[in-house]
């Protein structure tokens, strides 16, 4: 008898068993990833962010609570931004300025081959040119001031420890994290000293150098002393101040970017050099032709968090010269929170969405850097 | 539902039941350096007292600052978790204008029963809490700043401590000169953009003659008063007197340089004796003396008044009993412990003369002539911004980024500006 | 000088350059650390002498003493530990699931997905910090309260009329929470990276040899990912940490202190003792160097073993 069975018709297994066997679709499986994060973010930071982005459109004094807290709209913004008498003076920082037009060509080179899509060089192009305004000349003539030059002052500070921070932290991680993957008996006392610079809280490690720093008592004149040389007045004086809060910042943040190339460089397959030996590569040629494009990705997480934090500095500058000699120190991150201190709450949120919009732009134009291929 | 929980729900019905014979509870808000350790004690006994009260403290971080932030984010959601607090003396201004502080003169029996309350305390730290007229905190200890001199150099050399300013420089000079120590600095003050340095100004300023602003309400520091007091600053810099790196010197690090026996004379706060006299690694131990500051030629003595006060949470559930603890805390017995165990300076006057706390601290009865004279910082709910301007400009000037007309010109304006607003 | 012996000078030149340079960083990075436990043992008095002295010349342990005497350091160390133990795990599970999604599953918004969770770091916690604390001292839930003030008024009337979030201030979860929130940005964006190096062949022979997609993953992606996982897990444990500003406001109770907020607790007004505080600094850091490296090693070798490589 070949007995016909009665078939049902194929139906697809519910969710749930799919579950449980582990076969669902990539969205389903995607959505069911993200949750959690999503979740736990959502929950925490969206109520504050957007309080923060409600109360930057909004006067609010807390010492002055019988002015209200009135919808200004971008009255903060403006004040923080604009001036008065305005114009543009090409003479000024020239040398500065030619420099940045001069990153433009790199820029418009990096396009061309195709490492940065159109859209986002012209998004970096347009973000670079906005940000030389100032450098290319606009600002107040004689007779004109900048309504907040607080703000600006702790931007181009901001600017410089940014820049130098970045490549310091990069330099000095780099070799760190090299070296301490080296085959060698010592490698453990490298990931130490990979690790004991991060692990220090931020003010202490800030209170701790500024007593290296320290003119009588401090080690690093003392040690200048031994070799002859009269050590500056790190703290006291303007130039140095910068030198030694730089320095403290490279210190601390270069093990951070060391802890993530080294996990990049764990993650290189061995066999990959041992070929490359066997096709005649020295050194250098494998650093370049294969430890680095492999370091791709984790040079880039580095890079968008390293960003993101010194565009933020506070605890460092403030640990150590509460502001600098004068404000020549007060990074945004220290002018938000002498607002808040002056209990100006309304501009100490819109401070806090410019950086946010900083801080946006360098991101997007990274992010688009790591998913370019 | 099931058997467990119906028992738990019995047990959860039956302790909301239970909470009903209300006892208040009370929470007072105290810094981690104001010895936690002597004011426990001082609730319990308040507690033993008051039966139908339990008040407990809570400690904050060590710091004016640190505390103000931790303050500010409760008292701006409105929270009751706290009744009382201990604030810093230039507070109050601020705290009135946010509503953060309870106006206390209703609280009182009479207006003439506050008025005899209030008169038992110094006037300075009382001045500093009355904002247009209302009483906004009770005064808790006080402080100042004084010259602490080293007695035995200047015996040394026959001197006797100075009373202007250019005595004291000569004097430095001079024992300087004697001593041949590269290390000795002739006059040490607080130069780093420190809430403290506002005091290292205002100080030159007030034994020029001058104040921050008249009786009309216009700034007056761009005035010759404020020319002598920043030019006695260039030449104690000029002269050598002073170290270069002056800018970096906070608080305690001129505390630990006299302390070390390197320096002469010394602007500080009333923290500091208790470590010369008592730390077991003091090298000056028996050789400080205090005097109050000097001033220019034909004019008086000023120093500025510190200290804390206690203020009540105006969004705080049980007010009446917070002015009870407050009045218990502020009270001659209570002041008289924090006097005596906690080397905290009384703010009650007839504590000066009480034999308990001249026994543990008498060094108090050469405070006093000190202390009655202390006047406040700027009294403004703009405070912070006003400190903000003339500490980072005074360091500026002591990191030699600005001139002294310069740094006159920008705290002159600038607290026009602020004050404008 | 032949080829093979010029080669061979090379090397060695490299390799006494390779150990000098090893011995300069490491220098560098330990020194400052080094320096604060030297302190520790000092007294106060030999921290202003001139000239200045580094070794100490009477040591003492009584600063040590003093941390555990002046304030409960054990109890800040044990908190320290619970809510950076739990929120690393909790931070790095939740990393790695996302991580996963974004860098294998083909999805719509892939990027501004990534973009979103990275900007929640953009913002400085500062000025996060009213809202933040209003959040967990108790808010309303938005549906759910009007709901029960609906019922509540139409007759319900043991139904209460607001319903709150609980108030989770002074417990570990105060702090827990918002460490996952305050690390997940940069895990996630590490393990995103990390997921992305593994070729996707390598799951697709596990799943062909019968393996479901979630034993996949299990078995090929995580071990490979290992020193990934363990650099998330390095970061996200020393932030939570090393975190102040949260732990200052929201864990008052003396009891429920965190170590760096501790450690300020030894500081007078204007007193910093230097002494005991490099003291309760070094406390604070040597546990959390230990237990890293104690287990960096095992937690690689533990994750690896199961995995299949090359």
């Amino acid at each position: 008898m070949t007995g016909t069975r009665k078939t049902t018709p194929y139906r697809k297994p519910g969710f749930w068993r799919r579950l449980r066997t582990g076969n669902l679709s990539d969205g389903q499986l995607g959505a069911l990833f993200l949750l959690p994060a999503l979740l736990t973010l959502a929950a925490v930071m969206l109520y504050p962010m957007l309080t923060v982005l409600w109360q930057s459109l909004h006067f609010n004094r807390l010492n002055q609570p019988f002015r209200g807290t009135p919808f200004i709209g971008l009255e903060n913004f403006r004040r923080m931004l604009w001036g008065e008498g305005l114009t543009w003076n090409l003479s000024h920082l020239l040398w500065l300025r030619l420099i940045g037009l001069a990153l433009l060509a790199p820029l418009i080179w990096v396009v061309r081959r195709r490492w940065l899509s159109p859209l986002s060089g012209i998004v970096l192009a347009v973000a670079l040119l906005l940000l030389s305004l100032y450098v290319l000349g606009f600002r107040p003539g004689p007779d004109g001031r900048w309504t907040d030059g607080r703000f600006w002052n702790s931007f181009s500070i901001t600017m410089v420890i940014l820049v130098s921070s970045v490549v310091g932290s990069f330099v000095v991680g780099l070799p760190l994290a090299l070296l301490a993957n080296v085959a060698s008996r010592l490698r453990w006392l490298g990931r130490v000293a990979l690790l004991l610079p991060w692990a220090m809280p931020r003010v202490f490690a800030g209170l701790t150098f500024a007593w290296l720093f320290q003119n009588q008592y401090g080690v690093i004149n003392d040690v200048l002393r031994h070799l002859g040389f009269q050590g500056p007045l790190w703290l006291a004086r303007v130039t140095p101040a910068i030198a030694a809060v730089n320095m403290t910042i490279v210190w601390k943040t270069s093990s951070f970017v060391g802890l993530i190339l080294l996990a990049g460089l764990q993650s290189i397959d061995a066999s990959l050099y041992e070929a490359a030996v066997v096709d005649g590569a020295n050194a250098w040629q494998r650093f370049w032709r294969i430890t680095l494009p492999l370091l791709r990705p984790s040079i880039a997480v580095a890079l968008i968090f390293r960003t993101l934090t010194a565009i933020q500095t506070f605890d460092i500058p403030f640990a150590m010269t509460r502001g600098g000699p004068g404000r020549s120190l007060e990074t945004l991150g220290v002018y938000i929170y002498n607002s808040t201190l002056a209990l100006n709450i309304g501009y100490a949120a819109a401070l806090s969405v410019v950086l946010f919009v900083i801080s946006l732009t360098v991101t997007l134009v990274y992010l688009r850097w790591i998913y370019s291929e | 539902m099931n058997r467990m929980t119906r028992i738990l729900l019995a047990l959860a019905f039956a302790a909301l039941l239970a909470t009903g014979a209300a006892q208040v509870n009370l929470k007072v808000f105290i810094g981690g350096q104001q010895r936690p350790d002597v004011i426990g004690p001082l609730l319990d006994k308040f507690n033993a007292e008051n039966p139908d009260i339990h008040a407990t403290f809570e400690v904050g971080g060590a710091t004016s600052d640190v505390q103000q932030q931790y303050l500010s984010t409760v008292l701006t959601s409105k929270s009751s978790a706290i009744d009382v607090m201990l604030i810093d003396v230039v507070r109050p201004a601020q705290y009135a204008a946010s509503g953060w502080a309870e106006p206390l003169d209703s609280y009182f029996a009479s207006p003439d029963a506050q008025k005899t309350y209030l008169a038992s305390f110094l006037p300075g730290p009382v001045n500093a809490d009355t904002v247009n007229g209302k009483l906004y905190a009770i005064p808790a200890f006080t402080d100042a700043q004084f010259l602490y001199y080293r007695k035995d150099l200047l015996d040394k050399y026959g001197l006797k401590p100075p009373k202007t300013w250019a005595e004291l420089k000569s004097d430095a000079l001079t024992v300087m000169k004697g001593e041949n120590n590269p290390r000795l600095q002739g006059f040490n003050y607080q130069g780093a953009a420190i809430e403290g340095t506002n005091c290292t100004f205002l100080e030159a300023l007030w034994t020029a003659g001058g104040n921050w602003r008249d009786a009309n309400g216009n700034i007056t520091i761009d005035t010759p008063a404020g020319k002598q007091a920043l030019g006695w600053y260039n030449q104690t810099l000029s002269s050598g007197i002073t170290i270069p790196d002056i800018a970096s010197v906070g608080t305690d690090d001129s505390r630990k340089m006299f302390q070390a026996g390197d320096v002469v004379f010394m602007l500080n706060w009333g923290y500091a004796w208790a470590h010369f006299q008592s730390d077991a690694d003091s090298a000056v131990k028996g050789k400080v003396g205090v005097a109050p500051l000097p001033a220019f030629q034909g004019h008086q003595s000023a120093t500025c008044v510190g200290g804390w006060q206690w203020a009540m949470n105006p969004y705080s559930a049980h007010k009446q009993d917070a002015f009870k603890l407050m009045q218990f805390l502020a009270s001659e017995d209570s002041e008289r412990t924090l006097a005596v165990k906690a080397s905290n300076i009384p703010a009650r006057k007839a504590l000066y003369k009480d034999p308990a706390v001249l026994e543990a601290a008498p060094q108090y009865a050469d405070f006093y002539d000190v202390i009655i004279n202390a006047r406040p910082r700027p009294v403004t709910p703009l405070y912070p911004d006003v400190s903000d301007l003339i500490r980072t400009t005074m360091n500026a000037f002591f990191a030699r980024s600005l001139s002294a007309d310069q740094a006159l010109k920008k705290m002159q304006t600038g607290l026009q500006d602020i004050l404008s607003q | 000088m032949t080829g093979a012996a010029r080669r061979s000078t090379q090397r060695r030149a490299g390799y006494v350059f390779v150990r000098l340079g090893l011995l300069l960083m490491i220098l560098d990075g330990i020194f400052p650390a080094v320096w604060l436990v030297l302190t520790s043992f000092k007294s106060e008095n030999e921290l202003t002498r001139i000239p200045i002295t580094y070794l100490p010349q009477h040591p003492i342990l009584h600063n040590y003493l003093d941390v555990f005497t002046q304030n409960p350091f054990a109890r800040f160390l044990l908190n320290s530990a619970v809510v950076s133990i739990v929120a690393t795990l909790i931070c790095v599970l939740f990393a790695s699931l996302a991580g996963y999604a974004l860098a294998r599953l083909r999805l719509r918004g892939r990027r501004a997905l990534l973009t979103a969770i990275v900007m929640t770091s953009m913002f400085p916690a500062l000025v996060m910090l009213v809202p933040l604390y209003r959040l967990f001292v108790g808010v309303e839930v938005p549906g759910l309260s009007q709901l029960m003030a609906y019922l509540h008024a139409m007759g319900w009337s043991f139904l209460p009329t607001r319903v709150m979030t609980p108030n989770l201030l002074n417990t570990y979860w105060a702090l827990i929470i918002p460490y996952v929130a305050l690390s997940l940005p940069i895990t996630t964006l590490i393990l995103t990276s990390f997921f992305q190096l593994i070729p996707e062949d390598l799951e697709s022979a596990a799943t062909v040899d019968g393996a479901t997609r979630l034993g996949a993953l299990a078995r090929v992606v995580v071990p490979l990912s290992a020193p990934g996982m363990v650099t998330a897990g390095i970061i996200a444990f020393v932030n939570s940490w090393n975190e102040f500003l949260l732990a200052l406001t929201f864990n008052t109770a003396t009891n429920m202190r965190t170590v760096p907020v501790g450690i300020t607790l030894y500081q007078g007004e204007f007193a910093f003792p230097w002494a005991v505080i490099s003291a309760a600094v070094t406390l604070g850091i040597v546990p959390l160097v230990v237990l890293i490296l104690a287990f960096q090693q095992r937690i690689i070798s533990g994750l690896t073993a199961g995995g299949v490589k090359g």
